[in-house]
């Protein structure tokens, strides 16, 4: 089933870069220019994303947003935005939106988000095990077995392994691995997260034959017993 | 307006002077009439009191003494010195004067009540106006006992003479001191005015004049000062930040674009890849760059303050240290967290950032095998966040430099950082209403965040 896309961007280039980010992907993309046109779309037509700039002519993203939300429309919005502050992340997700991309972005970036949203939406039981392939973790006893065999993580290892077994099978990138464990939002331009990860992967893959923590160059890393 | 004091007020002040006066004036007249009439009722009643007493002893006389000792009696009284103000008459049943020194009022009640009256002189024959009482006698002769008010009007019009004379002075006096004070007061505004038009006109070191520093105007004067001395060190700090941002961006740009040249003419796949890369990177710095500076702009001018939240210290320093645990291992240094429990309200990110900034530094610039210490307590009303390091320090001389935006130190090497990290810290110190100092640890450095504790 191809997922269908709605991006609102005013700036042309930035707006094909998306797009054609996601068609490539083998997405079905709308693209909008306008604020208004924009909102008229999302209302009138079923997608599984929406991406939103912040500043539009015609009507302002956030206010886009909360009109989306009034209709009850809860398609998963990503808003892109060149307003950094954190006050005005806070805004933007408490406005109904799903994640908050500031420009200049990435590409690969975007997408991993993007990915991650869309899970969370899925409807999600009450998990009390995580797993991935042979690795499992009880999160009531903080436990780790991989192959029946207990693994020693510290409580920082414990909260990175948590996350990217929560986001198993999709890239995460070094600024959602930041943001979502350890809550800090600048990239310390340290190979800080690197270095964490590669004690994780020391402590899961040594003496098992299979790895598990893969690094997507120049991205970030993806949890998955397929390479 | 003229750089010299004016002699009179403007309009407003002048209407509003007016308008003062003319209410002294009026509150002065007010309780003048109220004392009067005041010192009148009590002196009237006293009057009455005593002609009262004095009819009665004529009438005991008339009746027990006969009516010839009545008449002796009479202009006995009369005839004594230095009693102008009495007025006595006696009449008989057909109205004949009998005694007394004026003529019988007309139409006269002989009822004993005290009664205003208004007669003639027998002597001079001039109009006498006062107050008296008439009483009739057993035959219906009748007899009349009064004071004069003539006197009471010339002392009445003797003080509201004074008065006048009184607000006159006081007119005149407060005209004076009001165009003195107005001197005094014009004088120093238009120096302050002065001084102000000449910063504007981009004088900025310009300073308003201070007298001995005891009157108000002194004092204001003294606070407009500091503010300007503010104002021209933010400016000029303001200045410095702006040129070290053109150099900043101009030189990753200037990179990049040579890098984009090499891409676009070579032939070579593996040239243009790295050549990309290296964009790329130099983008990445500009970027954090221009993040850094817009944080620490938005921290020294205090955005954000509405959006505090309580923020506990303790779990955010151990946050942070397990954060950059693996960092400073991997230098072979022990970073080690020693925290109380304490919270503010506050910023968490920021202080996040701030912190993470310090323990980076320590992680830099202290050698291998250091131990560095996050440490947070609480004391007499402050919270203090410390990072310290035991490798060389910073010389006192390059604290200062440290601090500021752009701020390079002979221990950074070209390559190093932009010199943000601790004008971060600076700034969000600042936003907290604290402040960062830096201290030696002898030998290493000690960062001090010292917060006023909520």
């Amino acid at each position: 089933m191809t997922r269908r896309l709605l991006v609102v961007e005013d700036d042309a280039s930035t707006r094909d870069y998306v797009a054609n980010g996601f068609e490539q992907l083998g997405w079905t993309v709308e693209r909008q220019g306008d604020g208004r046109d924009g909102l008229h779309m999302a209302r009138t037509s079923a997608f599984d994303l929406i991406i939103l700039d912040r500043n539009l002519p015609g009507m302002d993203g956030l206010a886009i947003l909360k009109e989306i939300r009034t209709a009850a429309v809860d398609t998963p919005v990503i808003i892109l935005s060149a307003i950094a502050h954190v006050d005005e992340r806070v805004k933007g997700l408490r406005a109904g939106g799903d994640d908050y991309v500031t420009k200049p972005f990435h590409f690969s970036e975007l997408h991993a988000r993007a990915d991650a949203v869309l899970k969370r939406k899925a409807p999600a039981a009450a998990q009390t095990t995580l797993a991935c392939a042979d690795l499992q973790m009880e999160l009531a006893s903080r436990r780790v077995t991989r192959a029946g065999r207990a693994i020693a993580l510290l409580p920082r290892e414990f909260k990175l392994l948590e996350y990217f077994l929560r986001h198993k099978e999709q890239v995460v990138t070094r600024t959602m691995l930041l943001e979502g464990v350890w809550d800090y939002r600048n990239d310390p331009h340290t190979n800080i997260i690197d270095t964490h990860v590669s004690r994780l992967r020391k402590k899961l893959e040594e003496g098992f034959p299979a790895p598990l923590l893969h690094t997507i160059r120049g991205v970030g890393y993806r949890l998955s017993e397929n390479p | 307006m003229t750089r010299s004091g004016r002699l009179f007020l403007s309009g407003r002040a002048l209407l509003l002077a007016t308008f003062g006066l003319v209410f002294v004036a009026v509150i002065s007249i007010a309780a003048f009439l109220f004392v009067d009439a005041r010192v009148e009722t009590i002196l009237t009643a006293r009057r009455a009191a005593i002609v009262d007493s004095e009819i009665l002893w004529l009438k005991l006389i008339d009746r027990e003494e006969g009516r010839q000792a009545l008449i002796r009696a009479i202009e006995r009284r009369v005839a004594l010195p230095n009693d102008d103000l009495a007025i006595h008459a006696l009449i008989d049943a057909q109205g004949r004067y009998l005694a007394g020194d004026v003529d019988w009022p007309n139409g006269l009640v002989p009822d004993g009540a005290w009664r205003p009256i208004e007669t003639y002189a027998r002597k001079q024959g001039q109009k006498i106006e006062g107050f008296g009482r008439a009483l009739a006698l057993y035959d219906g002769a009748k007899v009349l006992v009064g004071r004069d008010s003539t006197a009471q009007r010339d002392v009445q019009s003797a003080l509201v003479e004074a008065l006048l004379i009184a607000l006159v002075v006081l007119f005149v006096v407060a005209l004076a001191l009001g165009v003195f004070l107005n001197q005094l007061v014009l004088t120093r505004i238009d120096a302050i005015a002065a001084t102000a038009r000449r910063i504007i006109a981009g004088n900025m070191h310009e300073r308003i004049p201070v007298r001995d520093g005891t009157s108000e105007f002194d004092r204001l004067s003294g606070v407009l000062n500091t503010m300007l001395d503010a104002n021209e060190t933010h400016i000029e700090q303001m200045r410095m930040v702006t040129d070290a941002i053109a150099h900043d961006l101009r030189l990753p740009l200037q990179r990049v674009k040579a890098d984009l040249d090499r891409a676009s003419q070579t032939q070579d796949d593996a040239v243009r890849q790295q050549a990309f890369a290296r964009a790329n990177g130099e983008m990445d710095d500009a970027l954090a760059t221009f993040n850094a500076l817009l944080d620490i702009t938005r921290a020294e001018v205090g955005i954000g303050r509405e959006d505090f939240e309580e923020v506990d210290l303790a779990a955010l320093a151990r946050d942070v240290v397990e954060l950059f645990e693996p960092v400073a291992e991997d230098k072979g240094q022990s970073l080690r967290a020693e925290v109380t429990p304490a919270s503010i309200r506050g910023q968490s990110t920021l202080l996040r950032q701030a912190l993470g900034n310090l323990i980076q530094n320590a992680i830099k610039y202290a050698p291998e095998g250091t131990s560095i210490c996050v440490r947070l307590e609480r004391a007499n009303n402050r919270t203090r966040l410390t990072v310290e390091d035991s490798g060389p320090g910073i010389p006192e001389g390059e604290r200062e430099t440290a601090l500021r935006p752009f701020g390079r130190l002979a221990r950074d090497s070209a390559t190093d950082g932009k010199g943000l990290g601790l004008a971060l810290v600076a700034a969000c110190a600042k936003l907290h209403k604290g402040k960062l100092t830096l201290e030696t640890a002898a030998p290493g450095l000690r960062a001090v965040i010292d917060l006023p504790a909520s």
